[in-house]
């Protein structure tokens, strides 16, 4: 209760007049005249009467009155001076806003200032950075961009490099403002679900990036490339999942995909460049194109293709991986790196040679006596040459390796030979097919086993239909990638793991037995249990039409950011 | 007439019950539904700007209390719960995160303030009042100027009648010294606004030191000096609080009006440059 | 060089002062029609010589009355409406209609004429610059509706099978609204056609009756008896009963008169000696351990209902018109006849109330049957005002009680009551009021303080108006639909009567100007005064702009004859 505390006493006979917007200068020291100044704030203040004359009957001269009412006091007590001049002056005063008045005031001096912010900041020097949302990546940030975009265009912005608005002045953003929201901003369009489709900014990256010949010629719908590789994020992020998982985790763009698929070129983009060297083993592309459903990896990425399908390698080579990783006989233990080198970035492995890999063990020697002597490896034809020029390769052999330089040990050294391999086969025709001919386990029509291991050990090796031609061995292609429509980094998956855990060659007895490991040993790391990053990007590419190829990349500077 | 009755509780409770459940929902639809369409910051944008249009019309409204737009107190209602739910709807158009870019900064830091001192302002428009009418001395903020005159003249008046006798200048020495300027102007402005005490237990000291030096007759001047001194330091507290009351929106209003002149030059700036135009 | 300014004649301006027959009551009366009047009764037994210089009865009949004409059926006077003319019958009859009550939708009962959509909008631009701008000979459009005549259709049809007194020539009616300004008591329709009546303003009768004490006489008389048939027969307790048990019952009851008439006068010269005074000049009607003769049911004014306390008394309610003290007593004496029939409270007027005595017998006899089984049923008391002690809500606190009767608060219906803990002294109550009069705020946000509530310097458009009574002019008077109590500015001649009377400082009078700022002054250089303070904003659709400009819920137009409506609105906020 505030009884003890009452309101003090004013002269309450006046409104309070909040709303004006002058107030008396003398209201400050509590006495505001009663005249207050007029509403442009100018002191009307005079004198506080208007005397009146008044003139009795008979009177010539009459008197002055004061005529001051009692709001202002009443009647003075001196009254008027005798030339009708009211005696009381009111001293002029400096009149002064009211609050309310200071606050429109400040109003509209904020407005001003920040129209005048405005203007400032969109002035030509300082747009790019006012208006700017936030800071570009460091490629198109730098000189070199500006240095190029200019060269090009003409125009010292940058901005303009990808913003049609700054291709012209501030003066035409309000067109181009109401044309982007007639066009791809219309209401319609910002309630559109999924990733942005392609837009005419898309064409300003393409002036220096590859396009977008995408990864499937049957795609049900574009993006933007800005939906994907987000600029003004300062470093630019890495492609976001989410995107990937737009298309290919609706069910009804996929089933559009598919239904696309039969009217597309179903090789398209999908074609291994031949001069990449790289081999592959054909297989026809799915029917429905790839047009599963996934929405994780972890979750519902199908089986390996070749895994599911239990495709086979056809290649003619054969080869047993148990016996060579030392369930076999082999003179010595085998690592998987000795054949098995990785390549010069690490990621794959370089192809299998004869030369390089198998050579050491399986020599193609054929005289027990003159192991060091051994066949050419490659072409058979080659083979037969060489058999059917014994001598002259014992000869040769005889000079470059033993060092036999005399003429006539020479000879002796040839004639030896020649006695010794003919002891040992009946005919060239024998020792020919024994070559071509015989595995480990060939027995010839009289029981003799081979003496060593030919071609037929490894190759595909058929006799050839014409009396007196070469046999006929199959090109052999050893495939070095299967899985052609993702990447992987070996070298990234050293740490921890050998390279059975993932290909089980233990047991692997056949050369058609692909070895590759199944998805869900991918699963185990590559999931939020296992911890390690799952997504699209990992191992697919959005732009690649070939996996093998980098990007064309933009115009160098020396940065092999750029993908 | 018909008079509503309110429940001011009540209301409250129903009023930030629905304004979470507004928030919680648009917390949902920002981590589930938005990411599925691309173009959800045109969208947030929008309605933060509609939004704003809706809280600055408040003030507007309030220009013509003679149409029949609903109360002035169902206005301010919305306007604070819209205002809550406005700076959630910020937080998402801006990703969770301070802007780049000077436009897009200074139109932050300008939502921030005017947030932010609306914030402050309801705080300060239900704690003043309370304030204000439990210390008393109630006084119309025009009339402050005429009630300070008063308790001057008074005082002064006191003192000069009082005034006889070579040792009487005592009291009119501490009165020219200790409280001439306490009373042609308001003091402690700040000290008010912290509810502090000091300065009136100063001038309690003082009036107790020269109370031992006065004359008997001259003891009842003093007692009434004392309370004429209370009285100024409790219209002091009215200025003070009253002030503050009116001052607070000279920082809230102008930059909303910035910030909608700023947000206008925000929305041509994207679309011109959002290469959605060949 | 233009002569420097030697006085204030720069800013003032001359105009002529209004006068208090400016605008008469009828412009068309002539010296004939004067004539002829003062041939009839009662003008024609008058001593025009009591009648002093300053307001002849000539000039009172030619500016204070009005001859007006009526076909059959055409519509004087509706029940309910606040008017302030009194009638003398001059040709033919009008029948005073008693029951049942004509439907108020045939009767065409018209709210206040509000200002259109457009006009409303324009007075964003439209208001003066200057504060107070007056442009006399300007029209002011009335905005009450209510002298709007209308006739009812079929008038033989609809008055078949009700029960009417009809006045003949000679009779006079409407004095009971015109001299205690409370509603209409009855609908008043003309009977024969081509019925003329002489209307009397109010101020007019009030003159008339001052110095012909043979008027005065009649009219008391009237008054009492009419008033006192039209209260009982329209209160619950007693609406059933048929004419004859009525005017037994009549018979039976006693008027009671406590205070004087124009209480405010006296009561402002008390307030300022302080509060005891003021208790104490309460006469006491009822006091609490007395024998009970009967119940006291308040015609008007207000009275005190109070309990002993330790030492003192506690104030537990204050009680107005239509209530009832004493009638729960008498009930429990029915039930326990063995017990005594006392007083368990005392009753005391407040400045002025106006009671009915009726003896317990009297009670016993005519009440409803069913008042002593429900003692405590709010509804069969007077409506709203429920018996004391009995009402179904939180007790207010007695010092809250103690604070409305002592600045007799209790006597508004539309007070502006501010809640202090809410109200952020932002003024924007005031700014709207400005607003919706062309810039001039009607009402000062300031007035006493009781812990946290505030009754502002706002005109509460009390239930009994003393600003009323004084005025020369009847330029204060109330409309006719809610009874607003609103100053005509046309008529107005600044005479301050009224801001003098009323207890609450809520009229103030403003010295008015032109459009361009100069005062506008009479010939002796005084300022021209018009009275001016809240009219309610009856003008507008939106209702009281005070109360639709306060963002915080702070501010209430409340009736504060009952205390319920204050309680709930503090409860609430």
């Amino acid at each position: 209760m505030n009884h003890d505390r009452p309101s003090p006493d004013f002269a309450s006979h006046e409104y309070i007049r909040p709303q004006v917007n002058w107030e008396c200068g003398h209201a400050c020291d509590g006495c505001p005249c009663r005249i207050g100044p007029s509403p442009r704030g100018e002191c009307r203040a005079s004198y506080e009467c208007s005397p009146r004359l008044q003139t009795k009957p008979g009177e010539s001269k009459g008197q002055w009155l004061c005529t001051r009412p009692k709001s202002g006091g009443g009647k003075c007590e001196n009254g008027p001076l005798p030339d009708g001049t009211c005696c009381r002056a009111i001293p002029k005063c400096q009149p002064r806003r009211t609050l309310r008045s200071l606050r429109q005031r400040a109003i509209v001096l904020t407005c001003i200032a920040t129209v005048l912010l405005l203007c400032i900041g969109i002035s030509h020097s300082l747009r790019d950075d006012f208006i700017s949302p936030g800071p570009v990546s460091s490629i198109h940030a730098s000189d070199h961009f500006s240095r190029i975009h200019h060269s090009k265009s003409g125009e010292v912005s940058t901005c303009a490099a990808c913003h049609e608005g700054a291709m012209s002045g501030a003066d035409s953003w309000h067109r181009k403002a109401f044309a982007a929201s007639q066009q791809g901003l219309s209401p319609g369009e910002l309630l559109q679900r999924g990733p942005i489709g392609a837009g005419p900014m898309d064409q300003k990256c393409l002036a220096c990036h590859q396009g977008k010949e995408l990864h499937a010629p049957n795609m049900p719908a574009d993006f933007a490339c800005h939906e994907c590789h987000k600029e003004h994020a300062g470093v630019m992020p890495p492609a976001d999942n989410a995107y990937c998982i737009a298309c290919h985790g609706a069910a009804d763009l996929m089933a559009k995909a598919r239904s696309l698929g039969p009217h597309t070129n179903p090789h398209g983009n999908v074609a291994i460049p031949a001069t990449s060297g790289t081999k592959i083993q054909p297989r026809q592309r799915p029917e429905g194109g790839y047009t599963d459903v996934i929405t994780a990896f972890f979750t519902d990425h199908p089986e390996f293709r070749q895994i599911r399908e239990g495709i086979k390698d056809t290649n003619t080579l054969k080869f047993n991986h148990a016996v060579h990783m030392g369930k076999g006989n082999i003179p010595r233990e085998l690592k998987c790196v000795e054949c098995h080198k990785q390549d010069s970035r690490g990621e794959y492995q370089l192809p299998i040679t004869y030369a390089e890999h198998c050579k050491e063990c399986h020599t193609l020697q054929f005289d027990e006596k003159t192991p060091g002597l051994t066949l050419p490896h490659g072409d058979p034809y080659y083979v037969r040459a060489f058999l059917r020029s014994l001598n002259i390769q014992y000869e040769e052999f005889g000079r470059d390796v033993e060092g036999i330089t005399r003429r006539d040990d020479l000879i002796r050294y040839i004639t030896e030979k020649r006695s010794s391999i003919e002891s040992q086969y009946q005919t060239g025709e024998d020792l020919e097919h024994m070559v071509f001919f015989s595995d480990k386990g060939t027995k010839f029509a009289d029981g003799q086993r081979a003496a060593f291991t030919g071609c037929a050990v490894c190759h595909e090796v058929k006799p050839a239909e014409a009396a007196n031609a070469t046999p006929l061995i199959k090109n052999v292609g050893v495939p070095t990638r299967w899985m052609t429509l993702g990447k992987f980094d070996h070298s990234l998956h050293q740490k921890g793991l050998s390279c059975v855990d993932c290909h089980k060659v233990m047991d692997s007895k056949l050369t058609s037995d692909l070895n590759l490991p199944s998805i869900k040993s991918c699963i185990d790391c590559h999931s939020p249990q296992g911890g390690i990053r799952h997504d699209c990007t990992t191992c697919h590419s959005y732009h690649k039409s070939s996996p093998f190829e980098p990007l064309t990349p933009a115009p160098k500077k020396d940065d092999a950011n750029i993908r | 007439m018909a008079q509503k009755h309110i429940d001011i509780l009540r209301r409250r409770w129903a009023a930030l019950t629905v304004t979470t459940l507004v928030i919680a929902a648009l917390g949902y639809a920002y981590v589930n539904i938005a990411p599925l369409y691309p173009r959800h910051p045109y969208l947030s944008g929008w309605a933060l700007f509609a939004i704003m249009l809706l809280l600055t019309f408040f003030n507007l409204r309030k220009k013509v209390p003679f149409l029949r737009l609903g109360s002035t107190g169902l206005w301010l209602q919305i306007h604070i719960y819209v205002g809550l739910v406005s700076g959630a709807l910020f937080l998402m158009h801006t990703g969770f995160g301070w802007p780049h870019g000077w436009l897009n900064q200074l139109i932050a830091l300008c939502f921030i303030i005017v947030f932010i001192t609306g914030v402050i302002g309801l705080w300060i428009s239900r704690e003043f009042p309370r304030r204000l009418t439990v210390a008393g001395f109630e006084t119309p903020f025009e009339r402050m100027p005429q009630v300070r005159r008063q308790l001057r003249q008074s005082a002064e008046s006191m003192i000069l009648q009082g005034a006889e006798g070579p040792a009487s200048s005592l009291i009119a020495d501490f009165y020219t010294h200790k409280l001439g300027l306490f009373f042609t102007r308001h003091e402690n402005f700040f000290a008010h606004l912290q509810r502090s005490r000091t300065a009136q237990a100063a001038h309690a000291a003082q009036f107790d030191e020269i109370q031992r030096y006065a004359r008997k007759n001259e003891q009842e001047l003093l007692k009434k000096l004392a309370e004429l001194v209370e009285q100024k330091h409790l219209l002091d507290y009215q200025y003070s609080l009253q002030l503050t009351l009116r001052v607070w929106l000279f920082a809230h209003i102008p930059l909303s009006y910035s910030l909608l002149i700023l947000s206008i030059a925000h929305i041509f700036i994207v679309y011109s440059f959002s290469g959605s135009t060949p | 060089m233009a002569k420097p300014d030697t006085n204030l004649a720069s800013l003032v301006r001359q105009a002529e002062r209004p006068s208090r027959w400016g605008e008469p009551l009828d412009p068309g009366m002539s010296d004939a029609v004067i004539d002829r009047l003062l041939m009839v009764e009662p003008f024609a037994s008058m001593d025009p010589a009591r009648f002093p210089s300053g307001t002849p009865l000539r000039e009172i009949l030619r500016n204070d009355t009005a001859v007006r004409e009526y076909d059959r059926g055409g519509i004087i006077i509706r029940k309910d409406d606040y008017g302030t003319s009194a009638y003398l019958v001059l040709e033919g009859e009008v029948d005073v209609v008693i029951r049942p009550e004509i439907d108020p939708k045939l009767l065409g009962r018209a709210e206040n004429v509000k200002k259109g959509l457009f006009s409303r909008f324009a007075q964003l631009w439209n208001h003066n610059r200057e504060p107070e701008v007056w442009q006399a000979g300007k029209t002011h459009d009335s905005f009450d509706a209510g002298s709007r005549a209308v006739y009812l259709q079929d008038y033989p049809r609809i008055i078949n099978g009700a029960q009417t007194a009809t006045l003949a020539e000679g009779s006079m009616f409407g004095e009971i609204s015109a001299l205690s300004r409370m509603p209409r008591t009855a609908t008043v329709v003309a009977a024969a056609p081509r019925t003329k009546l002489l209307e009397f303003s109010w101020e007019g009768l009030r003159d008339i009756m001052k110095y012909d004490p043979a008027l005065k006489a009649r009219i008391d008389a009237i008054y009492r008896e009419n008033s006192l048939k039209s209260f009982l027969s329209s209160h619950p307790l007693f609406r059933h009963l048929d004419e004859a048990s009525y005017r037994e019952l009549c018979d039976a009851a006693q008027l009671e008169t406590y205070g004087d008439y124009n209480w405010s006068g006296n009561y402002k010269r008390l307030a300022k000696e302080g509060q005891s005074a003021t208790t104490a000049s309460e006469p006491v009607i009822c006091r609490e351990g007395d024998y009970l003769n009967g119940i006291h049911m308040i015609r008007a004014g207000f009275c005190r209902v109070s309990r002993k306390l330790g030492g003192g008394e506690c104030t537990l309610n204050y009680i107005g018109a239509g209530s009832v003290f004493g009638l729960e007593d008498i009930a429990r004496h029915v039930k326990n006849p063995q017990q005594e029939l006392l007083a368990s409270h005392t009753l005391r007027s407040l400045g002025y109330a106006h009671l009915i005595f009726i003896p317990t017998a009297a009670v016993e006899k005519f009440a409803r049957h069913d008042w002593a089984a429900r003692e405590s049923d709010a509804s069969l008391l007077a409506e709203p005002a429920p018996d004391i002690s009995t009402e179904k809500h939180e007790a207010p606190s007695a010092s809250l009680m103690e604070f409305m009767a002592e600045h007799r608060f209790l006597n508004g219906t539309k007070s502006m009551v501010i809640d202090m803990d809410r109200c952020t002294r932002c003024d924007d109550c005031v700014r709207a009021c400005a607003s919706t009069h062309d810039g001039n705020p009607r009402f000062l946000r300031h007035g006493p303080i009781h812990g946290n509530l505030m009754i502002a310097n706002a005109c509460m458009h009390c239930v009994d108006p003393v600003c009323m009574i004084g005025c020369p002019t009847g330029a204060i008077h109330r409309t006719s639909f809610g009874g607003e109590v609103v100053i005509n500015p046309g008529t107005c001649i600044g005479c301050g009567a009224c801001a003098a009377n009323c207890p609450y400082d809520s009229i103030r009078m403003v010295e008015v100007r032109s459009k361009s700022g100069e005062f506008l002054v009479d010939q002796d250089f005084q300022p021209i005064l018009k009275a001016t303070k809240c009219d309610f904003c009856v003008e507008q659709k939106s209702g009281p702009a005070c109360m639709n400009a306060c963002p915080h819920d702070a501010l209430s137009r409340t009736n504060l004859t009952r205390i319920t409506p204050l309680t709930q609105w503090l409860k609430s906020t």
